[in-house]
């Protein structure tokens, strides 16, 4: 695959990827389909793999950015109805899953240090450490959802 | 904690999209009012209990 082309696919992704879920998840996914080593590819062939991995970022970076999408669809129809973006409830809920997964982020960095031998390359590393943070706080956001705000102690 | 809210909306025939709508926040917050799953903040107690038109107390039961 040309130069050019590989450029302007990746910074179409960027591109897609910073106005959706972030440049983190992007990373990640990038980093965990290396991790992974794309088992869907058929051949050992380095070209085809290489196809495989930019086909399977394509379509991960464009399901989350159809899920951002409709997002901000929900949201528009929402303030168009009157309704807050944010209000003191969806921040508490915020604050609360990043202040926890910020701290459970630090077991994921030592577990990941603790295998660093595992991985091939540090970029594989930084980018599966990122993911596990989004994803710490996406998993946070749906535990306090169930449980509720009940309390002020922000723990 | 445990509120009154529900009760209250449903005597003033209020939905929780109107009830958010008056006291400013999203439809998903009143959910969570009611079910008890959220303490509100002093301000927010406030609106809800001025539109029911009673003290904050007579909605709102910390003590259980």
């Amino acid at each position: 695959m040309k130069l050019t082309k590989i450029l302007s696919i990746s910074i179409f992704l960027v591109g897609l990827a910073l106005l959706g879920w972030g440049i983190a998840m992007w990373l990640g996914i990038i980093a965990a389909s290396e991790e992974i080593e794309l088992h869907l590819t058929l051949t050992s062939d380095s070209q085809s793999t290489t196809n495989a991995k930019i086909l399977i970022a394509i379509g991960l970076t464009f399901c989350l950015n159809v899920l951002f999408v409709w997002k901000q669809v929900k949201m528009a129809q929402s303030a168009q109805a009157g309704f807050p973006h944010d209000d003191e409830f969806s921040r508490q809920l915020k604050y609360r899953a990043a202040h926890w997964a910020f701290h459970q982020s630090f077991f994921v960095w030592m577990v990941i240090f603790l295998f660093s031998h595992s991985f091939d390359k540090a970029e594989t590393m930084l980018g599966l450490g990122m993911l596990a943070m989004a994803a710490l706080y996406g998993i946070n956001l749906l535990v306090l959802k169930g449980r509720g705000v009940v309390d002020e102690d922000p723990r | 904690m445990k509120t009154r809210v529900k009760e209250l909306r449903a005597r003033f025939s209020l939905t929780q999209s109107e009830l958010a709508l008056r006291v400013g926040v999203r439809r998903e917050t009143i959910v969570f009012l009611e079910k008890g799953k959220y303490m509100p903040s002093l301000k927010l107690a406030f609106d809800v209990a001025q539109v029911f038109g009673l003290a904050i107390e007579e909605v709102f039961d910390l003590k259980s």
